[in-house]
């Protein structure tokens, strides 16, 4: 009996395995035969990367990303992020809306008939195509007869909107916070990110010869994933020192080993003079960290030797720090109760900071998205400036954002665009974004207009709007990704109408009337995707035809002009093939000349075959190779000729290559950029000085403390919150994915110690109140956040329970109100808020919820 | 079905295995009215144990199908055990038949089929201790003890309950005495192997208490019970219970 | 032969690309995960260092899984890859009860375990596993251990990090270029 006489064998050796070839068939792929399709990855996710999808059968069975080369650090694959492989599950997700919805309870004609409080809670019913565009063109031209333009209001730009009816827009300074003040008046780059050829950040090479490089406010792993993090793990290995300034210990700091300093958030500023201050210090005692030539050479306002002509006060950055003006120094010691920094970090930094390292300050922008941070950005670069830290290889002040994280300089490879009829917004009108619910809700009132979009602000022109009664969601997700939500969900039940493009049903559909079903880009002819880095251009082509009754955005656009009677062609003169054949005909590669030069090749056939018009051409590549490849990697070397040094034209030629400053450079003091904010009339600005100086936000750290002293005894709100861009998502798309709700369960950032005195332990279901709302997370208990910061990640599909008036999915800007002070800045990461053990039923595993919505 | 197979499994057929190996050293020739009690309640319990293990197989017809190609895995614990108890299962039952013909069977017949059943208890601990995702499983002393003290001991008290043995008799007494010593021991293993493992070594206290010390002392104050039959079926309960909570969470430890 | 994963921790976010990219090869929903990354941290604030591990089938070379199996549907691929072969499977669990890296899952809809196949399909198209192809990071590899060991030095750790059993068990083929954290026992999981 083989079963005794083998008894003894206990252990576990290769007898016991089982021969394959005779007893058992080997794995084959079972998606084999099946076609690979270049698929869009297109969202506003901080990576630009190849992903590709099989395609067997009519079903979506697999992804991959780039394996079109060999892998290496000079010429990387494009290999996607965790959410770009779980891509199929949003484009083919449960809660995809495939035909036009209506809810119930709503009629045109506006007031009672709309039944607006019903918003969010009524069922939906499918409508015809036919019925969905007549009842909403029958609203808009009813609003359009009774208010004019301004009855309207969309926050982003719109083509079709344009033609339609005209809207008074919203604007934010979301990514950027206070980088979207017009940093180009003292000297930096528009919004200082992804400018190419005028990148303040080297080129990725050069992060290899770096000393130190500071990441400050940045966690590339999360917010630029995909390639970029390659480039940072290159310098590592090549013995590149990491630091890191954050609440968070993040995950790019932790696989990295930097070492960390700790800061609250909304308080860089302190930290900043502090380090300056000790720059100062340690300069007078033994000499050689700062670089004195460097500073008066290239900027103005550090000293009293170097103001600028403009000036109107006789204060400089130097003095102030001293403390020459309000008699406090802004020591170490100042700053620590403020910052949460211990001195000995903030000297050592000084030190790091020397003039005689090769040091890069690559920052991202969570720290510019704070209220009082408005100053913040020419702290900075005077920092840098102290250093002599830009336009030498091995040296940068700059940011690190988005695909572009560690990779500065112009483009190698860029997409073509196509050249469509202009259109523009009989409305000039913008409002503040979280100022913008109110007004809706009051049926019109005051607003000082000083933008109306993104990063571009004017002289203000005080407003008065009339009634808005109808709202529009086209591209954005503005109701989940805007402050003052609670108030925003209010003022969409005020409305007579609101109107909503969605692919899934977003936050903006479920408060609205009447949803129309859109493609999403795997439905679409294809195309190349924004925010590519400089060396790859993604292109992408078509995986499916429309599913459901889904349309594109051009489509249903003139569906809905030529609904209120006018020609479509006013905003669309162009079909879409047409628009990706001149948009791959425009495509552009670096020569060896230095010159731009056509990419694709383009025969009398390809054209035809885009069902497009036009001339063949002569380029580099074929439309097959674009395809197939998914898209065109510029070949890198090291050394080649390529490379990229922000600052240099500056700095190695000041008087040729002046700065965009009134003065061509730096300006620490900038009398222009005081001026334009002074202007906007915004309550607060005494507080503000041409050249930095320490500001109490409206809201921050000062805020938690009872009387808003910082050391008294703490308020109602005793933490400092903020929204970290989280990898479940992209903002707020990709939410509704099964696979990526599992792998990041999306908790509340709690530090160790504050759950221990509050009784909370990890996995607990918190309670999080915020002067605005009331929002149920657990607890993801951590030792890497500084104590007193509370972490809610950014983007949560909001799901309010009605009856308790709590929101079940965490929600950040559910617990943020509007602030009417500050110069405008969006300040996401220091509000504040309270947190406690919740006593009703634990919340359980978002993935383990139904979809939001579901088709079937 | 969950875990609780393995456990209806071993637990019946564990007893009914230990039962009959304590009626083979006892009596060494059958009598009386019913000598085919033990046999036929052996026989019973284990069928009732296998129906049940097969229960835990999610398909039969794919079991069929690795004995067809060949694939069998003779180097499992669980093919070793299924083989020994079928091995066993079908010497019980010619034993019973046998029996039921002929009022006894040949010694040497009950001889062999004792060693299968030994064996068969022994393989049914032994295919857990190296299931190396469960430290409490793997604890190779604690868990083979306790599997076969307490099949023996639980044997012994079915044997006893329905007469085939009598505790009157010093070397019954004895024998009982003894295995409640060794099944004290393996249980206090198990004891430590949970509290080792993090599990909560509750169940098998009460298992220790309920199971060998509880039929020790009755055993020990047998001369003080008018009711013999009675205490027999007592013993046999205590034991049986005292088991069946150690086992079940010897079970639980599993998340499955 | 035996092959196996490599696995940098230097390079390692704990991103859970890999974890989701097997979801995809093996269309597994939500609750079965073959690769799983999690992250970990040592110390106590400010003094915090992290580690993150991402754990899968280890392709062992005394596989318990195979050894438990009583029907033989676990069986070893020539180059070593530990395979199941489901249309053997009869839901007996003893795998997923076995590895002590909780590695095969059992599908109670279904009736059967599954497991990791090293990609095997993947692979004799020429192809990397999934995962390994996947990681943004380039953080894993697979292959044959001997080759591995030649391409990643052999100061590599076998699995005796804090987070794994003790590898004298099933001798897993598994190939650690460690952090220094990753030994502490106090690590505790990060579960952001
Ligand atoms: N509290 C807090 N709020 C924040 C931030 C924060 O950190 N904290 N971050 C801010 C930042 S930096 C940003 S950039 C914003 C982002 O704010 P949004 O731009 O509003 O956010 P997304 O989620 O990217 O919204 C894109 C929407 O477009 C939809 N969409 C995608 N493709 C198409 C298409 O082809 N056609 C149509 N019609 N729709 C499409 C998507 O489904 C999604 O609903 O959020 C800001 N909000
Ligand atoms: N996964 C993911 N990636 C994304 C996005 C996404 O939604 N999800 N969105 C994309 C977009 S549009 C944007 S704008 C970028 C945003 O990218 P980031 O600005 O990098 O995103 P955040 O996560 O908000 O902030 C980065 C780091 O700053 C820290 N931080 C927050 N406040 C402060 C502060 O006051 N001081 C200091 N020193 N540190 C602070 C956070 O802890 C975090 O580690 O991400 C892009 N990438
Ligand atoms: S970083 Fe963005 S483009 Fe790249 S895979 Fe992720 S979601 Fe897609
Ligand atoms: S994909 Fe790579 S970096 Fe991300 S968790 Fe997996 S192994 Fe780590
Ligand atoms: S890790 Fe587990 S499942 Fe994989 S071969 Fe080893 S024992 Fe088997
Ligand atoms: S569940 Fe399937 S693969 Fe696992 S041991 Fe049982 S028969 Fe073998
Ligand atoms: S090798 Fe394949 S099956 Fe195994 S963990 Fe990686 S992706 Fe999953
Ligand atoms: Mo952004």
């Amino acid at each position: 009996m083989a079963g005794v006489a083998g008894l003894t064998a206990t252990g576990c050796s290769a007898e016991s395995s089982l021969e394959a070839v005779d007893k058992h068939e080997l794995p084959v792929d079972p998606a084999k035969d099946g076609e690979w399709i270049s698929a869009a990855c297109w969202h506003n996710c901080g990576g630009r990367c190849m992903n590709k999808v099989m395609v067997k059968d009519g079903a979506v069975v697999r992804q991959k990303t780039d394996d079109t080369h060999e892998d290496s650090i000079e010429n990387p694959q494009q290999r996607g992020c965790v959410r770009g492989k779980a891509q199929q599950q949003q484009c083919f997700g449960s809660d995809r809306i495939l035909h036009p919805l209506k809810r119930k309870g709503w009629q045109p004609g506006g007031g009672e008939k709309s039944n607006g409080q019903m918003r969010g809670k009524d069922e939906w019913e499918v409508i015809s195509w036919d019925e969905a565009i007549k009842l909403a063109c029958e609203e808009i031209k009813r609003i359009s007869d009774e208010y004019g333009p301004t009855g309207f209001y969309c926050k982003a730009n719109n083509t079709t909107l344009n033609v339609l009816s005209g809207y008074v827009r919203g604007w934010d300074t979301t990514s950027h916070g206070t980088y979207t003040l017009d940093v180009t008046k003292m000297g930096l780059p528009v919004t200082d990110c992804g400018t190419g050829e005028a990148d303040t950040s080297n080129d990725r090479f050069d992060l290899e010869n770096a000393d130190y490089i500071i990441m400050w406010s940045s966690n590339p792993a999360w917010s630029a994933a995909g390639t970029p993090i390659n480039y940072w793990i290159n310098a590592r290995d090549k013995g590149t020192k990491f630091v890191s300034i954050d609440p968070l210990y993040n995950a790019s700091a932790q696989m990295l080993d930097a070492e960390w300093v700790p800061v609250r958030t909304g308080t860089d500023m302190a930290l900043m003079f502090a380090v300056a201050y000790e720059m100062m210090r340690l300069d007078e005692e033994k000499g050689g960290i700062i670089d004195w030539d460097f500073l008066h050479k290239y900027t103005v306002g550090f000293d009293a030797e170097s103001m600028p002509e403009d000036k109107t006060i006789d204060e400089n950055l130097k003095d102030y720090i001293l403390g020459k003006y309000d008699g406090v120094p802004k020591t170490p010691e100042w700053a620590e109760p403020i910052c949460g920094v211990k001195p000995e970090q903030v000297t050592e930094l000084a030190q790091i900071l020397s003039k005689n390292n090769k040091v890069m300050i690559l920052h991202n922008y969570g720290m510019a998205r704070c209220n009082g941070a408005e100053m913040l950005p020419q702290l900075l670069i005077a920092l840098g400036a102290m250093g002599g830290h830009m336009g030498k290889s091995g040296h940068a002040t700059a940011s690190a954002y988005h695909a572009n994280a560690g990779n500065g300089g112009a483009r190698l490879v860029s997409a073509g665009s196509a050249k469509m009829v202009k259109t523009s917004d009989p409305v000039t009108t913008g409002v503040r974004q979280p100022q913008m619910y109110e007004i809706i809700k009051n049926g019109g009132g005051h607003t000082q207009d000083v933008s109306n979009a993104y990063g571009s602000f004017h002289e203000p022109k005080p407003t008065e709007l009339g009634p808005i009664k109808c709202i529009y969601h086209m591209t954005d997700a503005v109701l989940q990704t805007s402050l003052n939500q609670k108030e925003g969900i209010e003022a969409h039940r005020a409305v007579d109408f609101v109107l909503t493009l969605a692919q899934f049903m977003t936050t903006n559909a479920r408060y609205s009337d009447i949803i129309l079903p859109v493609t999403t880009e795997w439905e679409r002819c294809g195309g190349f995707g924004g925010y590519n880095n400089r060396e790859y251009l993604p292109f992408y082509t078509r995986v499916t035809q429309p599913l459901g009754e889904a349309k594109t955005d051009q489509e249903i656009g003139e569906l809905l002009i030529a609904g209120v009677g006018k020609d479509p062609k006013l905003a669309y003169d162009k079909t879409e093939d047409q628009q990706l054949y001149e948009q791959i005909a425009g495509c552009k590669v670096m020569g060896d000349d230095g010159k731009m030069k056509t990419l694709v090749t383009l025969t009398a056939e390809d054209i035809k075959g885009l069902n497009a018009e036009g001339e063949s051409q002569e380029g580099i590549i074929t439309l097959k190779e674009l395809k197939e490849n998914g898209g065109y990697q510029f070949p890198r070397k090291r050394d080649d000729k390529y490379g990229h040094i922000g600052f240099k034209k500056f700095v190695d030629d000041p008087e040729a290559n002046p700065l965009k400053s009134k003065s061509g450079k730096l300006e620490i003091y900038c009398q222009a950029r005081y001026d334009l904010m002074a202007s906007f009339g915004f309550p607060g600005i005494e507080q503000y000085k041409p050249y930095p100086t320490y500001v109490v936000p409206v809201t921050g750290y000062e805020s938690t403390f009872k009387d808003g002293k910082i050391g008294g005894e703490k308020g109602e709100y005793p933490f400092l919150m903020f929204n970290p861009h989280y990898l479940r998502r992209s903002h707020t798309v990709f939410d509704n994915c099964p696979w990526l709700r599992e792998a990041w369960a999306n908790p509340v950032f709690l530090s160790r110690s504050d759950a221990e005195s509050l009784g909370i332990e990890d996995g607990d279901t918190v309670l999080l109140t915020s002067p605005y709302g009331k929002g149920l997370r657990n607890a993801a208990v951590m030792d890497v956040l500084m104590p007193g910061m509370v972490g809610v990640p950014h983007g949560a599909w909001v799901d309010v329970d009605e009856e308790t008036g709590i929101d079940m999915a965490g929600s950040d800007n559910y617990l943020i109100g509007s602030e009417y002070a500050g110069m405008g800045v969006s300040g996401y990461n220091n509000q504040i808020c309270n947190v406690e053990k919740y006593t009703g039923a634990p919340l359980g595993r978002d993935c383990d919820k139904p979809a939001r919505w579901s088709a079937n | 079905m969950g875990l609780e197979s393995l456990f209806a499994f071993t637990l019946l057929g564990g007893v009914a295995a230990g039962a009959y190996v304590f009626e083979a050293c006892f009596t060494r020739k059958r009598s009386g009215e019913r000598p085919w009690l033990l046999p036929l309640v052996v026989v019973a319990l284990f069928a009732i144990g296998m129906i049940a293990a097969s229960a835990h197989v999610q398909s039969i017809p794919r079991a069929m199908g690795s004995l067809t190609s060949g694939t069998v895995n003779f180097g499992s614990g669980m093919v070793r055990e299924v083989a020994v108890s079928g091995v066993f299962f079908v010497l019980a039952l010619i034993d019973m038949i046998v029996t039921f013909v002929k009022k006894d069977s040949p010694f040497a017949l009950r001889v062999v089929t004792a060693v299968f059943a030994v064996l068969c208890m022994i393989l049914m601990a032994t295919a857990y201790i190296d299931v190396y995702g469960n430290p409490v499983w793997t604890d190779a002393p604690a868990t083979v003890l306790s599997f076969l003290a307490g099949d023996l001991a639980a044997g012994l008290g079915l044997c006893v309950a329905l007469g085939a043995a009598d505790l009157g008799e010093k070397p019954v007494a004895n024998t009982m005495i003894a295995m409640d010593v060794v099944l004290a021991v393996g249980m206090a293993l198990e004891i430590a192997a949970f509290s080792a493992a993090g599990a909560s070594p509750v169940m098998q206290i009460v298992g220790l208490v309920v199971a060998p010390v509880a039929s020790a002392v009755l055993t020990l104050c047998a001369s003080k019970f008018a009711n013999k039959q009675m205490l027999a079926i007592i013993v046999c309960a205590a034991l049986i219970i005292g088991v069946a909570v150690a086992r079940y969470a010897f079970y639980a430890t599993c998340a499955l | 032969m035996s092959v196996g994963f490599y696995l940098d921790q230097s390079r390692c976010t704990g991103c859970r690309a890999c974890q989701v990219v097997c979801k995809d090869k093996n269309r597994l929903e939500v609750g079965t995960l073959y690769r799983e990354a999690h992250s970990y941290t040592v110390g106590e604030f400010p003094s915090v260092k992290g580690f993150s591990y991402s754990f899968g089938c280890n392709h062992c070379d005394d596989a318990i899984c195979l050894k438990n199996c009583p029907t033989g549907a676990i069986y070893k691929a020539a180059d070593g890859t530990v395979i199941q072969d489901q249309s053997k499977c009869i839901g007996c669990r003893m795998c997923v009860m076995s590895c002590p890296y909780g590695q095969p899952k059992y599908f109670p809809e279904k009736g059967v375990s599954g497991k990791c196949d090293g990609c095997y399909g993947l692979r004799q198209e020429g192809a990397q596993p999934a995962c390994v192809a996947g990681c943004p990071n380039r953080a894993l590899d697979f292959g044959d251990v001997d080759e591995l060991r030649a391409k990643y030095g052999s100061n590599l750790d076998n699995g005796t990090i804090v987070v794994l059993p003790s590898p004298e068990e099933t001798h897993p083929n598994i190939l650690i270029k460690t952090k220094e954290c990753a030994f502490s026992e106090d690590a505790r999981e990060l579960t952001w």
